[in-house]
């Protein structure tokens, strides 16, 4: 974080109460740093543990800057990342910019499949989102702020899940706009385990699910803003209505193609989906920039991957409506 | 290494103004709302079962037609979602412009929470 191309910029470590070294090793830390472009300024705030949204609303409230800059412990921020990510906040209107996460431990078919989804699912949506200037989730590992756009929204809460997603909801519902900057990016460990993806697409879901109700009077009345109506909708598909969909769509028609002969059908139906992910991933990985190694990953994508997170997004979401009580969980890091 | 002269201790206090992990919600409310649906679903099913033998369909083609119809609908709704997000991503890119103007450069606070990360810290 020190190598980054910006002269004007300080480190806060929250200290969210660790119970190993990271505190002798954040006091290490502390003081004034030769960055790249000039002096950098590392403070450390130590508090009891109460989790990341009380830890980043400590270090937000300590800032005097007018813009903050929110990430993960284990994430990494390209050189780059600030320089491009500030330069839209000319535009009064913006309220926060989305950075572009991308996987680091590639190499292996399971997080080879996330980089791809990280890719084509989440950030190709938040381009498409960022014409309408309504990201509607600010990743985690990079988000930058107004800090008057956090203050409307009244920080983040610890009332869900998903506070980034929550946080970013409450942003727009404040009426400020945010946008996708691709270039800013964070690099980030995805879980290398399916039972690690599992537990993390289950706290999503389950996060996103409670961010929809709690903005439920947006949801269901589009007087208020017509905007933030549409965007609470296509959450509340892409997190309810479309695994439901595939789930039973997938199980539909291999009974029907085992038992009323309608394989030849669902054969295509496989094939032309898959070609329609690989024109898709082909787009995403062109404009990105990215590996053209993870294209064949396509095929495997739509027909197993997106089947299983679905079946995860579908079990949480009759969890999170019959309250059964969930547990943080927290992946275990290797610091690749 | 620690800068000692440049480091000063603050204590402040932080008011915490939001609840305590998250509202859980009565499973009897869910629970009847699945047992309503299900009932309905049950409903449903015997209304078609009774009206079908009236009709001009059979068991066979009624599956058939609900199969392509299914089919039909899933790949339309999926095209879609597909065209609209690759069509807004198109505009998108179509708008970003790559210029940066380096006279603005704002104070900015890089805000990193760790929790027992000491290892990925270093």
């Amino acid at each position: 974080m020190l190598n980054l191309n910006y002269s004007n910029y300080e480190i806060i470590i929250v200290n969210d109460g660790s119970t190993d070294d990271t505190k002798a090793i954040a006091e290490s830390m502390v003081g004034y740093h030769k960055g790249t472009v000039s002096q950098i300024k590392i403070s450390l705030i130590n508090k009891v543990n109460g989790g990341k949204s009380t830890a980043l609303n400590a270090g937000i409230k300590y800032s005097d800057a007018e813009f903050v800059l929110c990430m993960d412990g284990d994430s990494q921020l390209s050189p780059d990342s600030l320089r491009f990510a500030v330069r839209h906040f000319k535009d009064a209107k913006i309220g926060a910019v989305a950075g572009n996460v991308k996987v680091v431990n590639r190499k292996k078919l399971l997080t080879d499949l996330q980089a791809l989804e990280y890719i084509e699912g989440l950030n190709m949506a938040r381009s498409a989102q960022s014409y309408l200037r309504a990201v509607n989730i600010i990743p985690g590992p990079i988000g930058l702020f107004r800090k008057k756009a956090i203050v409307d929204a009244g920080y983040y809460s610890r009332d869900t899940f998903a506070e980034d997603a929550d946080l970013t909801l409450k942003i727009l519902a404040a009426d400020w706009n945010i946008y996708y900057e691709p270039r800013a990016i964070s690099f980030t460990e995805a879980p290398s385990k399916l039972q690690q993806l599992l537990k993390q697409r289950y706290r999503w879901t389950r996060g996103i699910i409670q961010s929809i109700r709690k903005h439920k009077k947006l949801l269901i009345n589009p007087t208020i803003s017509f905007r933030n109506t549409a965007i609470l909708w296509s959450m509340f598909y892409e997190a309810l209505i479309w695994p439901t969909m595939n789930i039973a769509a997938h199980l539909f028609f291999i009974i029907a193609a085992l038992f009323f002969g309608f394989s030849s059908l669902i054969i295509f139906w496989w094939i032309g989906l898959a070609i329609l992910d690989f024109i898709s991933a082909l787009y995403c990985i062109i404009t990105e920039k990215e590996e053209s190694r993870l294209l064949p990953y396509t095929i495997v994508y739509r027909m197993f991957f997106i089947l299983v997170i679905d079946i995860c997004k579908a079990m949480s979401t009759i969890e999170e409506f019959l309250g059964i009580r969930m547990t943080w969980g927290k992946l275990e890091r290797t610091g690749v | 290494m620690i800068n000692e002269d440049k480091i000063s201790k603050i204590l402040f206090l932080i008011r915490e103004d939001h609840t305590n992990g998250y509202s859980q919600i009565p499973q009897k409310h869910y629970l009847g709302r699945i047992l309503w649906s299900g009932l309905v679903s049950v409903l449903l099913l015997m209304v078609i079962i009774y009206t079908l033998p009236k009709t001009i369909l059979s068991v066979s083609s009624l599956l058939e037609y609900s199969i392509i119809v299914s089919l039909v609908l899933f790949l339309m709704i999926l095209l879609f979602r597909y065209f609209t997000i690759l069509f807004m991503a198109y505009l998108y890119f179509n708008e970003y412009t790559f210029l940066t103007d380096n006279n603005y450069s704002p104070f900015v606070s890089i805000i990193v929470p760790v929790f027992n990360e000491g290892k990925v810290l270093k």
